[in-house]
């Protein structure tokens, strides 16, 4: 069963678990793969070290 | 590719159009196998040249079969109508600019009847025409439909092939019982002979892998009735791709859709048989803790026909390196060489690698 839970290794355990828009695999799999922000998304300040994040600007 | 890719998985992929296919006869072999349609290419006469992956699946017919036989009085007898073949010889002896040719019909198969759209079409400057069959509807077989003009079975056209040493399941497909050694003896000779190519071979090996089969789980839908994978919930279709892996005996295959929001899917995947089939001394060697990258290119196969655009998958830990499971991630093409960096330094594990997406930002496209 393919759930939206990370299933994560011991090693990262620690990973807060990211969020994802609820009953999101009910949608059809063409539209929820169209909705995935392929490219990525823009940085968060908050998780990324100053130098880091100033040098994405 | 990028653009067949987007013209096989696009919402109406299932339409075969010659506006798209105009250069149908210039196309390989590999490109008609991911198209999600039939192509049956004929010469004038309708002798079989070309006949694609899809066509197979639904007709149950082994390429190596049909070609070189006549399509009409051999292959699909079915077809041998005014309304079929009749259309086919006044279009071969019409003008050779003549507009292709559009159609419905039902093909009659010993094990369903099948509602088609037929597209008929010369390949420019030659005596070849191609049949583009997109399936509409599978239904029983019509009990009144004379048996002579019921298409060819497998069968029919090779019979005895037990004693020949040919294995079928039971939908006419070959098989070989291939055990896990086998991999590993591959696995061997590639480090013997080009150890540096295995990463790209398998992982290419793996896509074309991937994009056959997502033509497999599109004639299973078809037949059970939907009209797409695509149409499935994201979970049915994961669980659709989790079985094909489980049912050949790859391991289990689960995704985690919790990171999309960032623009990323990861699989992970217990019992591999890559990486219990992967030799341990290699463990130390760059890159030689990664043992599944095949199934990673199979899934950015089947995933790319799936979302409609080009995706890569990345094994990132390996029960061959000690990892506790093994773990793929799926991204953009275009964000791939932030993870392929990101592995190259040695990281492992999806932490690191979701951090190196995280700092590589939006992929510049």
């Amino acid at each position: 069963m393919n759930t939206l839970a990370l299933v994560s290794t011991r090693a990262e355990a620690s990973e807060p678990p990211p969020q994802a828009p609820p009953l999101a695999l009910e949608r059809p799999a063409g539209e929820f793969l169209n909705a995935v922000p392929w490219d990525g998304v823009a940085p968060d300040p908050d998780e990324l070290d100053a130098a880091t994040f100033l040098g994405l600007l | 590719m990028s653009e067949l890719l987007q013209m096989i998985t696009g919402p109406d992929s299932k339409s075969p159009s010659s506006s798209d296919l105009s250069d149908v006869d210039e196309r390989s072999d590999a490109e008609l196998d991911a198209l999600p349609f039939g192509v049956i290419g004929l010469d004038d006469a309708g002798t079989i040249l070309r006949y694609n992956l899809y066509e197979s699946r639904l007709a149950r017919l082994d390429r190596n079969q049909v070609l070189g036989r006549d399509f009409f009085t051999e292959v699909a007898p079915c077809t041998r109508t005014e309304a079929f073949e009749g259309r086919f010889r006044a279009f071969v002896s019409g003008p050779p600019d003549a507009p292709p040719v559009r159609f419905e019909y039902l093909f009659d198969f010993k094990f369903g009847a099948q509602e088609v759209s037929v597209e008929l079409l010369r390949a420019p400057g030659t005596q070849r025409f191609y049949l583009l069959v997109g399936r509409r509807k599978i239904a029983p077989p019509r009990v009144d439909f004379p048996v002579e003009r019921l298409a060819a079975l497998q069968r029919d056209l090779a019979p005895d092939e037990p004693a020949q040493g040919v294995l079928r399941d039971d939908l006419e497909r070959r098989f070989i019982g291939a055990p896990a050694v086998l991999f590993a003896a591959l696995r061997a000779t590639c480090d013997k002979l080009a150890p540096e190519t295995w990463e790209l071979f398998a992982t290419e090996w793996g896509v074309q892998w991937g994009r056959r089969a997502a033509v497999d789980l599109e004639a299973t839908a078809l037949e059970a009735g939907q009209s797409s994978v695509r149409d499935l919930s994201m979970r049915e279709a994961a669980d659709r791709v989790s079985a094909y892996f489980a049912e050949r005996g790859w391991g289990a295959v689960t995704f985690d859709f919790a990171p999309a929001a960032e623009g990323l899917i990861l699989a992970q995947l217990h019992r591999s048989a890559l990486a219990e089939a992967a030799p341990r001394l290699r463990r130390d060697a760059p890159g030689g803790d990664l043992a599944c990258h095949l199934l990673a290119g199979s899934l950015a196969g089947i995933l790319s026909s799936l979302a409609g655009r080009r995706l890569a998958a990345r094994e990132v830990a390996c029960v061959a390196g000690g990892a506790p499971c093994c773990s793929i991630v799926v991204v953009s093409h275009d964000r791939r060489e932030t993870v392929d960096a990101a592995l190259a330094d040695g990281q492992r594990g999806l932490a690191p690698i979701r951090l190196a997406l995280r700092r590589g930002g939006r992929a510049s496209r």
